[in-house]
Order: structure tokens, then sequence, then C-alpha cells
């Protein structure tokens, strides 16, 4: 079984058990929060997937970090279960994945844009406005920043990614120029 | 008992021949001067006794028959003769028959041997003459082994020479080929290397000239860009 077809049946139970308690939200929230907390460090994540780190210890990590987080129960049950399965590792895609049923289920769409510098609310707003209009309907926006892309924007809906990226631009003309 | 008769007869004559025989050599010879009263013999010079010593008796008298057989002092001719024809005949009846089969065969044999020498002859004359035509020919063959080879060592030269040909112009070609090969590649690496360097040159021009009028001018360009793309909707 694919690590994404696991990742999506947890997803799918945590979305059941939010939805039965009323807390959806909540538990989104939450499990994000955990999620962002073990992709942005290293540390932990060189902790929690180390086998030779014992069941017990990691057990207290993540007890002590959904304690720090301060996130439900439910959250903390679920991440404690991930831990004692040895599938702390899909903690990302699972909020993701429940991220994206939530919105789903409430009919959002969600989108991800992002720039090289932040931009003026007005162009959020602009952009926001024309995403609704041509979606038809409710649009969540998750802004983000990109040295890299120099200037221009990237915007993420799904699998659609629409790139005016300089960038993007820049090694478009540079594969452009050399030879095959 | 014809037989019996031919060998009483051989017996008698062979028993009288060699009774006369005896009696020749028996009689001692009688002394040189016949005389009864012995004789002072003068003491001769060396020479003249040797001369003495030497000369010989003369001859007894011929005698063809005799009648005193026994004690003659010289065997009749006769009893010679009967005891020669008496041989013969004793050769004639025993010697004919095995001796003419002996020539016979002898005979035979000596045919057969020249018919084997004329066979060997003929033999050798043929080989000879075989060999006479080989050596004539093996002039020939010479000639032609030397023509032969001749033609192949110069059809091998020419082969040779139009392979070596051949080779020095795939050589060339090969080499040709890697120069345009080498000179393509170059090319490729400098257009590549000068891609490389004018993108990060532009790139950090870039960086450094963009203002933030330049991102809100980007930003707004991609937003009419969405919607001109996506008027009928993202689906």
């Amino acid at each position: 079984m694919s690590a994404a077809h696991v990742s999506r049946r947890y997803a799918r139970a945590l979305l059941d058990i939010g939805m039965s308690e009323n807390g959806l939200d909540a538990l989104v929230s939450d499990v994000t929060k955990i999620a962002e907390t073990f992709a942005s460090s290293a540390d932990l994540r060189a902790a929690l997937l180390n086998p030779e780190v014992a069941h017990t210890a990691r057990k207290a990590i993540l007890t002590e970090i959904c304690a720090k987080l301060a996130v439900g129960k439910t959250a903390r049950n679920a991440t404690l279960l991930l831990g004692d399965r040895n599938r702390v590792a899909l903690l990302p895609e699972i909020a993701h994945m429940l991220r994206e049923m939530n919105d789903a289920q409430k009919g959002l769409l969600r989108a991800e844009v992002t720039t090289a510098v932040a931009l003026s609310d007005a162009f959020y707003q602009k952009l926001l406005a024309t995403l609704e209009r041509i979606s038809k309907k409710r649009v969540v926006l998750d802004k983000k920043h990109d040295p890299a892309l120099i200037g221009g924007v990237v915007l993420r809906i799904g699998d659609l990614v629409l790139d005016s990226s300089l960038k993007t631009r820049l090694d478009g003309l540079k594969h452009a120029l050399l030879p095959n | 008992m014809k037989k019996r008769t031919f060998a009483l007869v051989f017996l008698l004559a062979s028993s009288v021949g060699a009774l006369a025989l005896a009696q020749t050599r028996a009689t001692p010879h009688p002394p040189r001067h016949a005389s009864s009263q012995p004789q002072i013999q003068p003491i001769a010079a060396p020479e003249e006794h040797g001369k003495d010593v030497e000369e010989e008796p003369p001859p007894a008298p011929f005698k063809f028959f005799d009648t005193q057989i026994l004690n003659n002092k010289q065997p009749p001719y006769a009893a010679v003769l009967l005891n020669f024809v008496l041989l013969a005949l004793i050769y004639y009846r025993f010697g004919k028959k095995p001796i003419a089969e002996a020539l016979k065969e002898r005979k035979h044999s000596i045919a057969s041997a020249i018919e084997n020498a004329q066979k060997i002859l003929r033999e050798a004359k043929q080989r000879s003459k075989r060999y006479r035509a080989k050596l004539e020919q093996v002039d020939a063959d010479m000639d032609e082994a030397k023509q032969s080879l001749a033609s192949t060592g110069e059809g091998e030269a020419h082969a040779l020479f139009a392979n070596a040909e051949e080779k020095a112009k795939r050589i060339a070609r090969d080499a040709q080929f890697l120069l345009e090969q080498e000179k393509k590649q170059t090319q490729i690496d400098l257009l590549r290397a000068t891609v490389e360097d004018a993108t990060k040159q532009a790139e950090a021009l870039l960086r450094s000239n963009v203002t933030s009028q330049d991102h809100e001018r980007l930003a707004e360009e991609f937003l009419k860009q969405l919607e001109a793309d996506y008027a009928g909707g993202l689906g």
C-alpha cells in the first residue's frame, strides 16, 4: 500500500471523527500545527524517525509537543497513534489531505499564491475576487513568499499550477537558447 | 632282366679297366739305361746331373689290343674305349630322362626369366618415356607456375594497394567526421557556457534592479492573464 493511500485513510478517519464531534475546523487546525512543527524541525524529525530511539521516548516527545501546542484530545490521540504505528512521517501529508477534505466538505477552494516579496492587500483582494468569479466557489488564499522567484506570481490550486515568475521565465529562455 | 645284364657287363668292364689301371700304376719304371750289369755312374757336374734327372723316358709302343691285359705296362686302347662306351651307355640310360627334364625345366625357367626381363624392360621403357614426357612438361609447368605466381602477386599487389587506398580514405573520412563532431561539441559547449553565463548575469541584474513597482506590475499582468485564460472557468 502506498504512503498516499495510507495518508488518505488516516485523513478520512480524522475527518469523520471531526465531523462527528462537530470540531472539524479545530481538528484540522491542530493536525496542521503538529504537521508544521514536525516539518519545520530537522532535529525533531531525526529523533522521531530514528529507530534507535526507544518507543517510550518517542511517545514522550509527541506528548510533550501536543501539550506545548495545546492541541485537542483527538489530535493528540491521533498523533500518538501514528507514533505507535511508526507513521509519524506521514503527518504533513495527512494534514494536507485533511485540509483538502475539509475544504471540499465546506465547498471551499484553497489556492496557494507564492510571490518573491509581500505584495499589497489590494492585489490579494483582486486575486481572491477573480478566483471566486472564475471558479464560482469560495476561495481561501494561502500566501507564501519565495525570493528565488525574483518576481512574478506562482498560483497553485490543487493540481493546477500557474507560474509567471521571472525565475521560470529565465529558465525557459535558457532552455530555448540551449541546443537539445 | 635287361637291366641285370647291363649291370653285369658294366661291373665286368669296370673290374677289367680297374685291374688294368692298377697294374699300370703298380709296375715300376724301367731303369733309364737298361743293362744287366751294374755300371759305375760317373760323377758329373751339377749341371749335367740336373739334366739327367729332368729327362723323361720315351713312351711305350701303342697297343690297340693285347691279350695280356693283367700284366701290361700300358692298358690296351680297346679296353679304354670299351670302358668309355660303357660309361657313355650308363650315362645315357640313367641320365637321359632327368637331364632332359632338368634341361626342359631350365629352358622354361630361362624363358620365364627372359619374359620377366622383357616385361621389366617394357615397363622401364614406358616409365622412361613417361618420365621423359614429365621432364619435358616440367619446363612448361615451371613457366606456367612462374606466370601464375607473377599474375597472382600482381593481383595481390593491386588488391593491397586498393585496400590501403580504401583504408586511407576511410581513416580520412573518420577523422573528418570526428573533427566535425568535435567542432559541433565545442560550439555546443561554448553556447551552453555563454547561455549559462548570460542567464546568471541576467538573474543578478534582475535581482538588483527589480523594484516594488515592478513586482506590482508583474502581479497585475498575472491577474490579467488569469482572467484572460480562465474567463470560462477553472474546470
